[in-house]
């Protein structure tokens, strides 16, 4: 079975700073796969050298879609990466505030709307259909979330946690095989991260697909995780499942702090 | 659907309002024209109220599409004896093809440099309307006359009703545009650049659709401006224009429907006020100036415009309601 | 080729105005991140005031134009501390701020001083020198100068003083630069009245051309937005350096091929040039942070 995602031999510098430093690792379907390493270890910037929102100086990005059919990320328009599978969160929690919550949700089902732009202004049956169609779809993913009480208010008055699930529902409308979340545990507190492990689980489980996480959250990524890459300074320091990152004698000095003999 | 009906008689309704003063008899017909020039600036506005409100971009030179459509059109239908429909998509398909290249070059960089580009863009057109003499008529500018439209020939007040008509189905339009996922992609290409592209969004194909359905509608405006004042002069198409259609639109709402039509009647409505009264009325430059302020004290205060008063009314009334019953409680 | 001196030396004269303006345009650009869309109109407006200064305060001409580019300054910052300056309003809202204010004071400007054009003399007021066969007003020669020492006093101010560093460190990255201490907002309204005074003396240097009316500044306002978009706005030298360009190149389009389409063509020639290079002359491509 191929991997979902290959990134082999990533590089990338950033005025003569070298933000990432030949970075390999692979993600399986159906995995929870974690990337962890102090403050500007570089974890968000390999997010954006995966999803194209960076131009890496060196390496091959290859993702495999639903189909079997393997495709090369490096150079593909941004916009394009979505219908192949991928998705991605964001850090600082990208809703759009002038839009209801329901919205939001079908904002992420961009991509699978046929019609074209006369078709919307004129109201042609055809668009009418569409829209109905992914309307009823995002109300499905808003109850499988825990929102469709909210979903007519708008994005720009709801609480940070909630803000955090509709980026994550956002995710779910193009039936990915894979989601990058950046952060997603950031600022919520113990009772909200478990809410939030619990929700992962159950999407990677119902929605067949992989997650590719960056956190902060040492419980989170450790028992969330079927396997951990550990990186510093741009640069992998270990990778294998929780336990073997724990152990491993690099990360805990980089990292988690060194152990008194 | 029947939210959507809901709208739609919202705006026949505000269609209605429009045409009285042209149905009823014994209206001055000075209400008329002062009418008429909101409603085209209206339909002007509904325009950069796609392209500013909802796709946040900014033009400066929409003047000059209208001028463009306004003498293609009187000279297809003076000079050239095209029929006026026909003429009507002939001279609103110039903006629409200088504004796909134009936008095609522009939208492909940072935000300001389509500001600039229509900018520039709006100054030599105006330079060439004056040049170009035997198709604008040069400073004494160009003539048509009211539409005839198959075989009907229209007088002022069926010239008007025509282009309230017009507006009101364009208000639709933008409604239907809006609630779409083009509209949607618009807004959140406003929003967060990062986030609708993340989404599938391209970024260019709708920076360059928001422009080009909004120099297609200053192109609309601009032939019913020519066809009911039957006269275009290049004093017209000024950058003042274009400025007045940002802040018209600013001011009567951003980002939504009715906020360009609240926007036409406020522009044009406070300067025929100032006009009648005593000591005002006579100082040059008032008009310009208020309308300056306005804009400024709704984008620091009340940035969502005028049209959103009676909801925040409405907001403060549940509010006080709620603050009432609990201390009853 | 004396023609083509003299068309040089008039285009450096023109292209000395346009760098003046858009000094002031990449100033607010860099360190409060907007584009000033004003920055034209109010120096028309201090144009205005300073004629007010010399024909109803009877002031001498080198009195009145120090006087009003303080009178600038102090509009620029006022500008900046009372509408530009609430955390609440989004760069687009601040930038169609600018736009109002384009509004406010074309009102403003027949309202308190007259709808007449006044004219407006010269600095140096003495008869051409030849040069060569080049006939150069001293007058023009002053005004290359005042630019030139504006502009090494720019240089020297932002490459060799605190100040300098602190107008930069805000320029990269406000955020840090607040955090080290710098006073953002002071360095924010200082460019704000620094080029407001900019543009003031652009307007007395055009006015004479041009007489003292509302439309006075337009050529110089639209040139100064096209050599910032061709020099690029993340320097500060690269829109001066594009302004002296289109001031000599409008010339000698205008002398060698035709005084009418100059402009025009050079607008072309310059969209051209943009499609090739997006980020200008001097331009560097920013990688946004996600």
């Amino acid at each position: 079975m191929e991997h979902v995602l290959t990134v082999d031999h990533l590089s990338i510098s950033f005025g003569g700073l070298k933000a990432v430093d030949d970075l390999s690792f692979y993600i399986d379907r159906r995995e929870i796969y974690g990337l962890i390493g102090p403050n500007g270890a570089g974890k968000t910037t390999v997010f954006n050298c995966i999803t194209q929102f960076y131009r890496p100086d060196a390496g091959e990005i290859r993702f495999t879609d639903k189909s079997g059919r393997e495709h090369l990320l490096n150079g593909m328009p941004v916009h394009k990466i979505i219908s192949l599978g991928l998705v991605r969160t964001f850090q600082n929690t990208e809703t759009i505030k002038d839009l209801p919550v329901i919205d939001n949700i079908l904002l992420g089902a961009h991509t699978a709307f046929r019609a074209g732009v006369l078709s919307h202004m004129f109201g042609m049956p055809r668009a009418r259909r569409e829209e109905r169609a992914q309307r009823e779809k995002a109300m499905d993913v808003l109850s499988y979330i825990g929102l469709a009480d909210i979903a007519e208010e708008y994005a720009g008055a709801q609480p940070y946690g909630v803000l955090k699930r509709i980026e994550l529902g956002r995710a779910l409308m193009c039936d990915p095989s894979l989601i990058i979340l950046d952060e997603p545990a950031g600022g919520l507190n113990e009772a909200e991260t478990e809410r939030l492990m619990e929700l992962i689980r159950s999407i990677s489980r119902d929605y067949h697909c992989a997650v590719l996480l960056v956190e902060h959250d040492m419980k989170l990524v450790m028992g969330l995780c079927d396997r951990i890459c550990a990186i510093s300074f741009g640069k992998k320091l270990a990778e294998g499942t929780a336990a073997q990152i724990q152990e491993d004698a690099l990360v805990q000095d980089a990292y988690l702090g060194k152990e008194e003999a | 659907m029947r939210l959507v009906k809901n709208k739609y008689l919202q705006y026949l309704f505000v269609g209605v309002l429009f045409a009285l003063p042209a149905i009823l008899p014994g209206v001055p017909t000075a209400l008329v024209t002062t009418s008429a020039s909101m409603v085209y600036t209206a339909i002007a506005g509904l325009g950069i109220n796609v392209l500013l409100g909802y796709s946040g971009q900014i033009s400066l030179g929409h003047a000059a599409f209208m001028g463009l459509s306004a003498y293609l059109s009187a000279y297809l239908t003076k000079q050239m004896n095209l029929p006026f429909l026909l003429a009507l998509v002939i001279a609103v398909l110039a903006p629409l093809l200088i504004g796909l290249v134009l936008g095609a070059i522009a939208v492909r960089l940072e935000g300001f440099y389509l500001a600039i580009a229509t900018l520039g863009f709006g100054e030599i057109l105006r330079q060439l309307f004056i040049e170009m003499d035997w198709f604008t008529g040069g400073f004494s500018g160009a003539a048509a006359a009211y539409p005839k439209v198959f075989g009907v020939q229209f007088t002022k007040n069926g010239t008007y009703l025509f282009m309230v008509a017009l507006l009101v189905v364009l208000m639709m339009l933008v409604y239907n545009l809006v609630h779409s996922s083009t509209g949607r992609a618009m807004i959140a290409m406003k929003s967060s650049q990062s986030a609708a592209q993340a989404m599938g969004v391209n970024i260019f194909k709708y920076k360059l659709i928001s422009f080009a359905i909004s120099s297609v509608f200053a192109g609309l405006a601009g032939v019913c401006y020519v066809h009911f004042f039957r006269r275009a002069d290049p004093t017209v198409w000024t950058s003042v224009l274009s400025l007045n259609l940002i802040a018209l639109v600013v001011i009567g709402g951003a980002a939504t429907v009715g906020g360009a039509v609240v926007g036409a009647v406020v522009m044009h409505g406070l300067p025929e006020l100032l006009k009648a009264m005593p000591v005002i009325g006579e100082i040059p430059g008032v008009p310009l100036l208020i309308v300056g302020f306005l804009m400024i004290a709704i984008l620091m205060f009340y940035p969502k415009g005028l049209i959103n008063i009676p909801a925040s009314i409405r907001q403060l009334a549940y509010k006080r309601r709620m603050r009432a019953a609990k201390e009853e409680a | 080729m004396v023609e083509f001196f003299q068309q040089v030396v008039g285009g450096i004269e023109t292209g000395s105005m346009y760098a003046l303006a858009a000094m002031g345009l990449v100033l607010i650009y860099q360190t409060a991140k907007i584009i000033n869309f004003s920055q034209g109109t109010l120096g028309m407006f201090n144009a205005y005031v300073c004629t007010w200064f010399i024909l109803n305060l009877k002031l001498n001409m080198f009195v009145a134009v120090p006087l009003a580019m303080v009178f600038s300054m102090a509009l620029g910052a006022v500008i900046d501390h009372f509408l530009m300056s609430r955390k609440s309003i989004t760069n687009l809202n601040r930038e169609m701020i600018t736009l109002a204010l384009i509004m406010i004071f074309q009102g403003l400007a027949p309202m308190l001083f007259g709808a007449n054009e006044t004219s407006f003399s010269k600095f140096i007021s003495a008869s051409a020198m030849d040069l060569g066969g080049v006939k150069v007003l001293p007058n023009s020669l002053l005004i290359i100068g005042i630019t030139f020492v504006i502009m090494a006093a720019l240089f020297v101010v932002l490459e060799k003083t605190t100040l300098g560093i602190a107008v930069r460190a805000t320029a990269a990255n406000p955020e840090t630069a607040r955090l080290m201490g710098i006073p953002v907002k002071a360095v924010t309204m200082g460019a704000w009245a620094a080029a407001t005074a900019l543009g003031c003396l652009a307007a007395v240097m055009v006015a004479p051309l041009k007489n003292v009316t509302v439309s006075m500044m337009d050529t110089i306002h639209l040139n100064s937005f096209i050599a910032s978009v061709l020099g690029g706005f993340s320097t500060f030298y690269g829109p001066v350096a594009a302004a002296f360009i289109i001031g000599i190149a409008n010339n000698l389009l205008g002398y060698y091929v035709s005084s009418k389409w100059a402009l025009p063509l050079l607008y072309a020639l310059i969209l051209v040039f943009i499609v090739l290079r997006p980020n200008g002359m001097f331009g560097k491509k920013t990688v946004k942070k996600v």
